[in-house]
């Protein structure tokens, strides 16, 4: 607007408002002078002055405000409520948090149940912090722990901003503070939190934010961390007038009671806030109180700056004074003297752990302990039952929280108390400890020199004696006879089978050609063995493995009827029946007997999980077993009927402080037990692979590092991110990461086993196998994680191992059967029940083979081939042309096609080869001194070859339960 | 209520009007925060059915953020008046960030709720601010008027100590500019 003719409406419109409003259009009129256009501007002004009554009557800020205020309300608790966002259907709501409403949703493409953070609408309002949220999330994703919540997905759909994280069933520590748990658990749950934080700091990230709100245990004792990294994102939500000096200067973040001296003053704040809040965590759950918190927050800064907490001690008698010590360094203000990492902290916890499961006085105190819990109760339980009856409400109390535990995984009482200790600690791979009778000695295979031996070593000593010096080739799998004179065991030396000797050593001699596992018939006569060996982490596939009996004195051997698959025998100790156990098809691994002189198999412990490695008990009253049941693969046994077979009961856990337990042994008492610990992680190397020259150089460099199972990794065809199979202890997924390995984020997340994954040609999609469907079949999924689709519906077997070819339009797969494995090929763009998977030709000279590779002119396969004992015995080249195939070597696995069709790369134990598929010319391209590199592949350029680099250490552990009674 | 806060933001302010840019970075979170503590009183007092008492909580606020009535400055206009602006400036990039609670949206909301929602609609702040721009165009002092007593929170006196007019003009003032932004901003 002109403003000299603004200045004409104004002056009046000015003197218009003075006037009663009856005398307003005539004056208009005269004023106007048939200025039409000045006068219908005053009256629209006259009209809007009438109707402004109200009109920022409330000021902007207040507006404002209101604003926020109304939004809040719109968006607060059940707006989402059957709602759908995106593909998550949310079903209930399930709490509010700095970070919005979290709802339970389904996850309908995927099928899997999320929680749903909605993020609070004046969050999404800051662009910058919606930026930064989301890179913050990403970072997090990237951390990879089973004690951390996954996050699946962080986006926003139709301006809902959202992150959908695993859905975790269970109760937060808050809920858990006060319900009497034992000093035990609450250890295991801090050891946990503390592995979780361990891992997260290595990777750069401070949770900021660690209470027992944010923390989780599930029915099955898992903890999981909530809500990672994402502290510091919510930050104006915490923000108040009180604080107002600070937040000038940076923005606090954490919960009062659980922040860091260091958070409070300001400064720059590292992972030891981290470590301070997971020091009041256990204080807390110790002695059920936080020891800052005040009535308001700035006593609770006062206190936290200032006062000493007193000793846990004082306010539960059972928390002994080496966790008020580790308290107190926990907790110290000065965080020079405090403990510098989380791992120093869960070493400290681990050992206090270790002397509470392996104290013999444990039992002795557990009167004791009733009244203390009963003390420690005291005023709820004075308050229901009045102080008369404290000493029955303690045994009440007790009674219910062992109920409760059992409720959830009983445990073995003689093994509960038995104390732990480690006999060997080499880096080599220990296995197959066998106790003498007496318990006074334990032998056991290792790798000593280049081979493997059979070490005696007393109980309690240090001193290794090798028994088997003067063979060259592996000696494994001892077995001590019933008497304690004789060994039984497995060696590859010439001829190769299995061998007694004495105790010293001394007198061997072969007694079977075939066998491997062998176990001693009570009355030492026969030894019982399977023809195959087989380790449980290993297996794909059915061993197809046999029992058979041999005659000590003079080396009969008979099969043992076990109508199917059956390995690593034990003996009963009445010798009626024999244990095994075996892997049925499309099944994973279960435990079964049968009669000493073969026959129909019982089968005990049925479950969804892996059991194997079965053991009798020495007074036969039980099968002690290894099983993933729980999650981790732990030791286990369930009472059984000697005679029949028959399972008696549920199974207990028997408790140790490993994840991956194997190889049980017991002394003739059956009050030590033996077991090989048995720890691993593999990541992925790489090193640069000239393909002018088909040589590498350098050395190999480290893509991912850590506690990590990950396999098969591939790199996608743009060589920017790499798939990968990655087993953790409850869960088989796929990830994705970049190619520097960062960036991680789940493929797939759920209980089904997701394996072997191979990008498409045009790097969109991943295919794997997965028993998703209820047996292995093949399946696509979208690089995002969208879109899960079977491929194949093979009726009576499953199917394993896709293959892309280069043009994307067909894959190879493998189907399993019992006897024997094939491939086929079928046309990706056809559904299942319109097309027949074109069988490849029958295999002539070998029973199995299974496609691997296809060449990347789509002429030819490179397939991997199964002697009818189930071993990969060499790989070869299958030709679309002539329809032949041609075996390449004796030897190797994973072979990969380089880009001129011609060669090939392939592992071999400890290292690459490279294969001229034209001469047969085999050279060797890396090695490493390691114990295994698997799963090799080249990148698209052919300048890369990742590969998968296993760290593998395995130790003896003893139980000794033999002080239980004392 | 602790008198360091006061101190904080009247500094802060004093380094804006001095034209220290960074000054705006430090205090837009110590206003948002204000927002919401007022809009979590607001939320609270209208279920309490104490609507009204929302506008002096906001009173109180201003009075706490522009420490005006202690601040002994030399030029106390001056430091009004880039208060002012910057409220203007912080306010209005919040409201600009705000999601548009859409038709949609506002379906879910209860009844009881909706019924507490004010049926009269608060001026829509940065179509508010495009007004006052234009406005300005051709007629500063309305402008100026609006900015301090409807952005910075200031009463008529005050304002009319910034602008040194007299009280009364600043009232005739105000009701015609309010007169012209609302024909402006429903014409639309």
């Amino acid at each position: 607007m002109n403003a000299q003719r603004w200045k004409q409406i104004d002056e009046l419109f000015d003197a218009v408002l003075d006037l009663p409003e009856a005398r307003r259009e005539e004056f208009l009129a005269k004023k106007c002078h048939g200025d039409d256009d000045l006068k219908s501007e005053v009256l629209s002004l006259l009209k809007a002055q009438s109707g402004a009554d109200k009109f920022m009557e409330n000021s902007a800020m207040g507006i404002a405000a209101k604003n926020l205020a109304d939004e809040k309300t719109v968006l607060s608790t059940g707006h989402f409520l059957s709602r759908k966002i995106g593909t998550y259907q949310i079903e209930s709501h399930l709490g509010a948090g700095g970070m919005g409403e979290v709802y339970l949703a389904n996850d309908e493409k995927l099928k899997r149940k999320v929680a749903l953070k909605i993020l609070p609408a004046d969050f999404v309002a800051d662009d910058e912090r919606i930026r930064r949220f989301e890179m913050e999330a990403r970072t997090v994703s990237a951390l990879n722990h089973p004690n951390i919540v996954t996050i699946y997905d962080v986006g926003s759909i139709d301006g809902v901003n959202f992150i959908a994280t695993e859905y975790v069933e269970g109760k937060t520590l808050r809920e858990v503070i006060n319900s009497g748990q034992k000093i035990k658990d609450i250890l295991n749950i801090v050891i946990q939190c503390c592995d979780a934080l361990s891992s997260a700091h290595t990777a750069g990230i401070i949770h900021r934010d660690i209470k027992p709100e944010n923390i989780m245990i599930r029915p099955d004792g898992y903890v999981k961390i909530l809500d990672f990294g994402l502290a510091k994102l919510s930050d104006v939500s915490i923000l108040t007038f009180n604080n107002l000096a600070k937040t000038a200067k940076g923005v606090i973040i954490g919960t009062p009671g659980y922040m860091s001296p260091k958070q409070i003053s300001d400064d720059k704040i590292d992972h030891r806030t981290d470590l301070w809040s997971i020091g009041v965590v256990l204080y807390e759950l110790l002695t059920g109180t936080n020891p800052f918190k005040k009535h308001n927050r700035q006593a609770t800064f006062q206190a936290i700056l200032t006062e000493e907490p007193a000793f846990a001690s004082s306010l539960n008698s059972q928390v002994s004074m080496e966790l008020d010590q580790i308290l107190t360094k926990a907790l110290e203000k000065d965080s020079d003297f405090s403990y510098q990492t989380v791992s120093d902290l869960r070493a400290d916890l681990k050992r206090v752990k270790r002397e509470i499961d392996s104290s013999s006085s444990w039992n002795l105190h557990s009167g004791a302990k009733q009244i203390d819990l009963a003390n420690h109760k005291k005023s709820y339980i004075s308050y229901i039952l009045g102080g008369l009856f404290l000493l029955t409400a303690g045994f009440g109390f007790w009674f219910f929280s062992n109920k409760s535990a059992n409720t959830s995984r009983k445990e073995a009482v003689e093994w509960v108390n038995a104390k732990h200790s480690q006999v060997t600690d080499s880096p080599w791979i220990e296995g197959y400890p066998s106790l003498s009778p007496d318990g006074k000695n334990i032998i056991f295979a290792s790798d000593t020199n280049n081979d493997r031996n059979i070490l005696l070593q007393r109980v309690g000593g240090k001193n290794l004696i090798n028994l088997t010096p003067n063979s060259k080739e592996n000696d494994t799998m001892p077995a001590f006879s019933p008497d304690g004179k004789f060994i039984a065991f497995r060696s590859d030396r010439k001829p190769d089978g299995i061998y007694v000797m004495e105790e010293t050593g001394e007198n061997v001699r072969l007694i079977s050609d075939l066998g491997f596992h062998p176990a001693w018939s009570p009355d030492a006569k026969k030894i019982v063995v399977s023809d195959k060996a087989a380790a449980i982490h290993t297996v794909h596939s059915i061993p197809n493995s046999s029992l058979w009996t041999i005659d000590v004195a003079d080396g009969k051997k008979q099969k043992l009827e076990t109508k199917g698959d059956a390995i690593m025998p034990s003996w009963s100790p009445n010798g009626d029946r024999i244990a095994f156990w075996f892997v049925a098809d499309g099944k994973l691994p279960e435990i079964a007997t049968v009669p000493a002189a073969g026959g129909e198999p019982v089968v005990v412990a049925s479950d969804d999980g892996s059991d194997w490695n079965p053991v009798w008990s020495p007074d036969g009253k039980h099968l002690y077993f290894a099983s993933d049941r729980s999650g981790s693969m732990n030791l286990w046994r369930v009472a059984i009927d000697e005679k029949t077979g028959t399972q008696l009961g549920e199974p207990e856990s028997v408790p140790t402080p490993s994840k991956y337990c194997r190889h049980i042994t017991f002394s003739r008492d059956g009050k030590t037990l033996a077991y090989v610990r048995y720890e691993s992680q593999s990541n992925v190397k790489s090193i640069a692979f000239d393909p002018k020259t088909l040589k590498t150089s350098g050395e190999a460099s480290w893509i991912t590092r850590g506690d990590r199972e990950l396999g098969n990794p591939q790199l996608s065809p743009n060589g920017e991110h790499f798939v990968a199979r990655n087993p953790t202890r409850t869960q088989e997924d796929l990830v994705i990461f970049d190619k520097n390995g960062e960036n991680w984020r789940n493929l797939t997340n759920d209980k089904f086993r997701e394996r072997v994954p191979r990008w498409s040609p045009d790097g969109k999609q991943v295919a794997f196998y997965s028993d998703r469907s209820g047996k292995y079949q093949i399946w696509t999924i979208n690089s995002d994680g969208t879109n899960p689709e079977q491929i194949t519906f093979t009726d009576k077997t499953g199917a394993t191992s896709p293959v892309f070819s280069p043009d994307g339009l067909r894959l190879a797969f493998t189907e399993m059967s019992d006897q024997k494995q094939s491939s086929s090929t079928l046309d990706l763009g056809k559904k299942w029940s319109e097309q027949t998977p074109k069988r490849l030709p029958p295999f002539r000279e070998i029973t199995s083979f299974a496609v691997r590779d296809w060449s990347p002119d789509g002429k030819k396969l490179l397939y991997i081939c199964f002697e009818p004992d189930g071993d990969e015995t060499g790989i070869g080249v299958f030709d679309f042309e002539t329809s032949k195939y041609e075996k390449m070597t004796d030897y190797g696995s994973g072979p990969f096609w380089l880009n001129d069709n011609r060669h090939f790369i392939f592992t071999d134990r400890n290292a690459i080869f490279l294969c001229d598929s034209t001469t047969k010319r085999v050279t060797e391209l890396y090695k490493v001194s390691a114990y295994e590199l698997q799963h090799a592949e080249i990148s698209p350029d052919n300048r890369m070859i990742n590969f998968r680099y296993l760290q593998v250490d395995a130790d003896v552990w003893l139980l000794d339960a033999s002080q239980n009674e004392k | 209520m602790s008198s360091e806060p006061t101190k904080e933001v009247t500094e802060l302010l004093q380094k804006w009007s001095a034209g220290d840019s960074d000054a705006l970075e430090e205090l837009t979170p110590v206003i948002y925060a204000e927002l919401h503590r007022i809009a979590k009183s607001y939320m609270r007092r209208e279920r309490e059915n104490h609507t009204l008492q929302t506008s002096a909580l906001v009173n109180e606020a201003y009075i706490r953020l522009i420490n005006w009535k202690t601040a002994k400055w030399e030029n106390r206009a001056h430091f009004f008046g880039v208060s002012a602006q910057l409220m203007r400036k912080i306010l209005v990039d919040f409201a600009r960030k705000r999601p548009k609670v859409n038709e949609k949206v506002v379906h879910h909301v209860s009844l009881e709720e909706a019924f507490t929602v004010s049926t009269e609609k608060d001026a829509d702040l940065v179509a508010l601010d495009e007004a006052l721009n234009e406005l300005a165009t051709f007629d500063e002092r309305k402008a100026k008027i609006v900015e301090l007593k409807f952005f910075g929170g200031l009463s008529v006196e005050e304002t009319a100590e910034v602008l040194k007019i007299s009280g009364v003009t600043v009232m005739r003032e105000w009701q015609k500019a309010k007169a012209w932004l609302y024909r402006e901003l429903n014409t639309n």
